[in-house]
C-alpha cells in the first residue's frame, strides 16, 4: 500500500521541470566555474580545458538544477510554508563549505585525497534537492511536513516519511534518476545524513558523501538558511574520522564560510546576499533558537518546580506515616500533604473500610492541624462515578452523605474531591472547597496528583487493612476467651452430671444401710431401759438422718428438679427470701436496706431462686459484724442483657481470691467444720441458672463482698425499657 | 399356706362335727368340689372362709386373726428389720419376697392386706409390680406402701399413680411407719 503510494508520488516526477537547455545555462554555468574554480576562464571550453569535463559537467549541473527550479518556483505560490530563498541559502552554504572542506584536504594531501572541488561543491549544493521535489510534486504536504518538522523540532526526513509516505532523499534519488546525474551526485542526494558506517558498499565516493553529511551539519550549526532538520543524530567527530579532515582545517573552513557565500550566489543569481546580512540572519536565527531553548527550559524548569514540590510533599507524608500506623495517622498525613499540594485552605480527608457503614473523617486547615475528627454513617455504598477527566473530581451526588455533614467547614462554594481507590473501590477521599474551574487550575499537576493520589491509596488501604486485622485478632482472642470459659462451662456442667449420676447411685447404695441404722437404733432405743443407752441409741437415729439429709442434699444439687418458671414480682420474693434468711441465721444489729427501682417481673422458679437469695442473704449476714454489719440490696432492670440485676452488696470480712475462685464448688465452706456443709452458694448458682440467671461474685478481704444476681425479666413495657435505658445512659 | 381342706379338717377349723360339714357341703351351703375318680369331698380356702362369715364363726382359727403383710426388698437387713418391727407390733403375719416376681407369687397365695414394696428390686421395678397386682380384681383391697431411697417428688408422683397408697422414704421412722400401715388397714 505504502509501496504503491510512493510510486505513484515519484511517477509525478514528469511535473518536475526539465533539465534546462546548455545553451540557456551557459552563461550562468561559466559564473559558477569562475567563481568555485577561483579563476577568470574566457569561456566553458577554456574551463574544461583546464579542469576537466568533469568540472565542466558538475558546473552545468549546479547551474541547471538551480534554474529548472527557480523558474518552476516562480509558478506556484509564494505563501507556502516552505521558504525557497532560505533553502537556497542553506544549499549554497553546505556547496561552499563542502568546497572549502576539499579545498583545506587538498592543500594537505594533494589529489590524493580523492575529492574534486566542483564535484563537492555540486553535491552539496544539490543534495536536499528532492525537497525541491516534494515541494513541486505535492507543495501542500510538504508543506505540513515542514511545518510539523519545526513544531516537533525533528528531522523532516522522518515527517515526510510519515506525511507523504516518501522522504527527499528518495525522491532526490529518482531526479537524479530521471536528470542522469552523475552518480557520485545521486549518492549524496540520497545518502546524505547517514552514519559512515552504514553507508552500502556500492556507494563509489563514501567519503564525498560524508563531506556532504559534514558540511550539512556544520552550516546548519551556523545557523545558515533552512534545512527542515533539528536534530543532529550523527556525532560530528565520527564523520571527521570517516572523513581524514582536522579539526583545524574545519575551524579554517568555519572562518571563511560566512564571506564566501555571497560570491557564490551571486554566481549562481540567488537574490542578494550579503555577508553581513547572513552574519545578522544568522546571529538572530541562533538568538530564536535560543529563545526557544529557553522556553523549552522555562517549561521544564516549571515542571520540575511542580515535580519538586510533589516529591517534597510525598516524602513528607512517607515520613509522617510510620509502617503500622492506624488509619487515623494516615488520614491526618494525607491531609497534611493535600492541603500543600493542591493549595487550598482547608480540607476533609475520609476513610471507608469496605464492608463498613461509615466513614472515618477528619477536617484540616492550611496548615494541617486537625479540627474536625468524626465518624460519619454512609447509608450504603457510594456509588462512585470514576469516569472523568483526571484524579480531580467534582464531588456530587455520591459524595451527598458526607458533604451535608461537612460541607459548611469547607471555603468557597464548588466542593472537589480525588476519589482513593483500590482494587477498583473507593476506600477514600480527599474532598475541599474551591471555585469554578478548579480542574483547570490544577490541570498542569495532574500527572503528579494522580501519582500522590496513588501513594495515599496504598498507604490508606495499607493502615486499613491492618486496622481490620488488628479488629479480627480481637474478634479472634475474644472468641477464644468465650470458647475457653465455655469450655470451663461444659466441664463444670460435665462434672456436675458426673457427680450427680454417682450421688444418685450413692444415695440409694447408702440408703438402705442407714435404713437399717436407723431402723435398728429406734428398736434398740425402744428396748434399752438405762436412760444412757437409750439416749446414745437416739443419737444414732439422729445421725443416721442427718446423713440422710446430706445425700438429699447432694442429689438436690446434682440432678435438680426442673424449674418451673413463672411470673414473679422480685420485691415479694426479695422480702419472703429476706424474712426465711432472717429466720435461720440471727441478724442481731445489722442492717438491711433494701432499694428496688421500677423493674419487671421475674421469671423464674419461684422456690429455687428465692433458695438462692435465702443462701447469698445467709452467707451476707454471717460474713459481715453482728453489729456493724450492713447489707444493701438493690435491684434494677439491666437493658443490655435484658435481665433483672439483683445485688447484694455486704461490708462483712470478703474472700480473697482463692476463696472467691472456689465459692460456688459443692462443699466447700469457709465456715467452721461441721456448721454447715459448703452447698450454700453451688445450690444458689444452680438453682439461678436453671431458670436462665446467673451468679456473679466481687470480694476483696476486709471490704466485703459484692453478689450480683441476674434474672430472667418478663417482657417489659416498652416505657419501661425505655427509662431503664435512660438511666443506663452515661 | 393351706388353701385346700378336708371336711375333717374344716369340722376342726368351725369347731362342729364332721358330718355337719358334710350334710352343709352336699345340701350346698358349703362350697366346694369332690377329687377326680372318688367321692371325697374338698373344700377351697374362699368358699370355708365365705361359710364362715355366713354363719358367724370367728375366723381366728382359720387364718390366726392377724392382719398380712408381705415385706418385698432384695436386701435382706431391711427385710429382716421389717420383719422385727412388725412381729414386735404383734398385730401382723408376715412374709416376705426378694424379687418382683416372688413377689407376684406369694401375694397370689398369702393373699397380703398390705405390701411393703421396695422401688429398686433385682428384676422388675416396684412400679411394674405395683401394675399387675392392681389389675388383678381380687387384690383390690390390698394396700402397698412402696418404700425408696428416692427424693424426687415427681417421680414419688409416678409411683402414687401407678398404683401405690404410700410412698416412705428410706430411712424411715418406724413409729410414724407403723402409725401410716395401721391407718392404711383400718386396725
Amino acid at each position: 500500500m505504502l509501496q504503491k503510494r510512493v510510486e505513484l508520488i515519484l511517477q509525478q516526477l514528469e511535473a518536475v521541470p526539465a533539465f534546462p537547455d546548455a545553451s540557456d545555462i551557459a552563461a550562468g554555468a561559466l559564473n559558477v566555474a569562475r567563481t568555485v574554480g577561483r579563476e577568470q576562464f574566457e569561456s566553458l571550453q577554456q574551463f574544461q580545458q583546464k579542469r576537466g569535463g568533469d568540472a565542466l559537467r558538475y558546473a552545468t549541473v549546479a547551474c541547471g538544477a538551480y534554474h529548472a527550479f527557480a523558474s518552476a518556483a516562480q509558478q506556484t505560490s509564494t505563501e507556502d510554508s516552505f521558504d525557497r530563498e532560505e533553502f537556497w541559502r542553506h544549499a549554497i552554504a553546505v556547496g561552499c563549505c563542502a568546497q572549502l572542506m576539499v579545498e583545506q584536504m587538498l592543500g594537505t594531501w594533494g589529489k590524493d585525497c580523492g575529492l574534486e572541488v566542483f564535484e563537492a561543491f555540486a553535491c552539496g549544493l544539490l543534495h536536499d534537492v528532492g525537497k525541491l521535489v516534494l515541494e513541486t510534486v505535492l507543495p501542500k504536504s510538504f508543506g505540513r511536513a515542514v511545518e510539523a518538522a519545526e513544531m516537533l523540532r525533528g528531522n523532516i526526513a522522518d515527517v515526510e516519511r510519515a506525511v507523504i509516505g516518501v522522504d527527499h532523499m528518495v525522491a532526490g534519488k529518482r531526479l537524479a534518476e530521471q536528470w542522469e546525474l552523475p552518480a557520485p551526485l545521486r549518492d549524496c542526494i540520497w545518502l546524505h545524513g547517514q552514519t559512515p558506517s552504514a553507508l552500502p558498499t556500492t556507494v563509489a565516493k563514501p567519503r564525498l558523501v560524508n563531506l556532504i553529511t559534514l558540511a550539512d551539519t556544520l552550516v546548519r550549526e551556523q545557523h545558515i538558511g533552512y534545512s527542515g532538520n533539528y536534530t543532529f543524530p550523527i556525532a560530528k567527530q565520527t564523520l571527521i574520522d570517516a572523513i581524514g579532515i582536522t579539526q583545524e582545517q574545519i575551524d579554517a573552513v568555519l572562518q571563511q564560510l560566512i564571506d564566501q557565500i555571497e560570491p557564490y550566489a551571486d554566481a549562481l543569481g540567488v537574490g542578494k546576499i550579503k555577508a553581513a546580512e547572513l552574519y545578522q540572519k544568522a546571529l538572530s536565527q541562533a538568538n530564536r533558537e535560543l529563545d526557544r531553548v529557553q522556553v523549552e527550559l522555562d517549561v521544564k524548569n516549571r515542571r520540575l518546580a511542580i515535580r519538586t514540590k510533589f516529591f517534597e510533599a510525598l516524602s513528607g507524608f512517607q515520613g509522617e506515616i510510620r509502617p503500622d500506623a492506624p488509619p487515623q495517622t494516615v488520614l491526618r498525613a494525607i491531609g497534611q500533604t493535600a492541603v500543600g499540594v493542591l493549595d487550598v485552605s482547608s480540607a476533609a480527608i475520609f476513610s471507608l473500610i469496605p464492608g463498613q457503614n461509615f466513614a472515618e473523617v477528619i477536617l484540616l486547615d492550611a496548615n494541617g492541624d486537625v479540627f474536625e475528627n468524626t465518624l460519619v454513617d454512609c447509608p450504603q455504598r457510594p456509588a462512585i462515578n470514576l469516569i472523568g477527566d483526571g484524579p480531580v473530581l467534582n464531588a456530587g451526588a455520591e459524595l451527598e452523605w458526607l458533604l451535608s455533614m461537612i460541607s459548611p467547614r469547607l471555603g468557597h462554594d464548588q466542593r472537589y474531591w480525588i476519589c482513593l481507590e483500590a482494587d477498583g473501590m473507593c476506600v477514600g477521599g480527599v474532598v475541599w472547597g474551591g471555585q469554578l474551574g478548579e480542574s483547570q487550575r490544577l490541570g498542569p499537576q495532574v500527572q503528579e496528583i494522580t501519582a500522590i493520589a496513588s501513594g495515599w491509596s496504598l498507604a490508606l488501604r495499607t493502615a486499613q487493612i491492618r486496622e481490620e486485622a488488628r479488629t479480627l485478632a480481637e474478634q479472634l482472642a475474644e472468641v477464644n476467651r468465650k470458647l475457653q470459659s465455655a469450655q470451663a462451662e461444659i466441664l463444670r456442667s460435665r462434672t456436675m452430671i458426673t457427680v450427680g449420676e454417682m450421688a444418685a447411685g450413692a444415695a440409694h447404695e447408702m440408703n438402705n444401710p442407714l435404713a437399717v441404722i436407723s431402723g435398728r437404733s429406734q428398736l434398740l432405743a425402744q428396748q434399752l431401759s438405762d436412760p444412757k443407752h437409750k439416749a446414745a441409741a437416739h443419737l444414732i437415729h439422729e445421725q443416721s438422718h442427718r446423713l440422710t439429709d446430706i445425700i438429699t442434699e447432694l442429689m438436690d444439687f446434682a440432678k435438680p428438679v426442673p424449674p418451673k418458671p413463672v411470673e414473679t414480682d422480685l420485691a415479694d420474693l426479695i422480702d419472703r427470701a429476706l424474712h426465711e434468711a432472717k429466720l435461720q441465721a440471727d441478724v442481731v444489729d445489722r442492717t438491711v436496706e433494701v432499694t428496688i427501682g421500677d423493674v419487671p417481673k421475674v421469671v423464674v422458679d419461684t422456690d429455687q431462686a428465692m433458695g438462692a437469695l435465702i443462701e447469698l442473704f445467709d452467707n451476707a449476714f454471717h460474713a459481715t459484724d453482728p453489729v456493724k454489719g450492713h447489707i444493701v440490696v438493690n435491684a434494677a432492670f439491666d437493658p443490655f442483657s435484658r435481665k433483672v440485676a439483683v445485688t447484694i452488696t455486704d461490708n462483712g470480712c470478703g474472700m480473697d481470691e482463692q476463696t472467691l475462685r472456689r465459692a460456688f464448688d459443692p462443699f466447700f465452706s469457709m465456715r467452721p467444720a461441721g456448721r454447715r456443709r459448703g452447698m450454700g452458694l453451688a445450690k444458689a448458682l444452680r438453682w439461678v441458672e436453671a431458670s436462665g440467671g446467673s451468679i456473679r461474685l466481687e470480694s476483696r478481704p476486709g471490704q466485703g463482698t459484692r453478689s450480683l444476681v441476674l434474672l430472667p425479666a418478663s417482657q417489659p413495657s416498652a416505657n419501661q425499657a425505655k427509662r431503664a435505658a435512660r438511666r443506663a445512659a452515661p | 399356706m393351706k388353701t385346700v381342706f378336708t371336711t375333717g379338717e374344716a369340722a376342726e377349723i368351725c369347731k362342729v362335727s364332721q358330718q355337719t360339714i358334710i350334710r352343709c357341703f352336699d345340701s350346698g351351703r358349703l362350697k366346694g368340689f369332690r377329687v377326680p375318680g372318688s367321692r371325697f369331698r374338698r373344700i377351697p380356702r374362699e368358699a370355708l372362709l365365705q361359710f364362715m362369715k355366713d354363719n358367724n364363726i370367728p375366723p381366728d382359727a382359720l387364718d390366726s386373726g392377724k392382719t398380712k403383710v408381705l415385706v418385698v426388698d432384695d436386701d435382706p437387713e431391711i427385710v429382716e428389720l421389717f420383719v422385727d418391727v412388725l412381729e414386735r407390733d404383734g398385730r401382723f403375719e408376715v412374709k416376705t419376697a426378694a424379687t418382683g416376681y416372688d413377689a407376684g407369687m406369694i401375694t397370689q397365695e398369702f393373699m397380703p392386706d398390705l405390701i411393703i414394696l421396695d422401688y429398686m428390686l433385682p428384676d422388675v421395678n416396684g412400679n411394674v409390680v405395683c401394675q399387675t397386682i392392681r389389675k388383678n380384681p381380687a387384690f383390690e383391697h390390698t394396700k402397698i406402701v412402696i418404700v425408696s431411697g428416692v427424693v424426687n417428688q415427681d417421680e414419688i408422683n409416678e409411683l402414687l399413680k401407678a398404683g401405690a397408697d404410700e410412698f416412705c422414704k428410706k430411712p424411715f421412722n418406724i413409729e410414724k411407719l407403723i402409725e401410716r400401715i395401721g391407718e392404711l388397714l383400718g386396725v
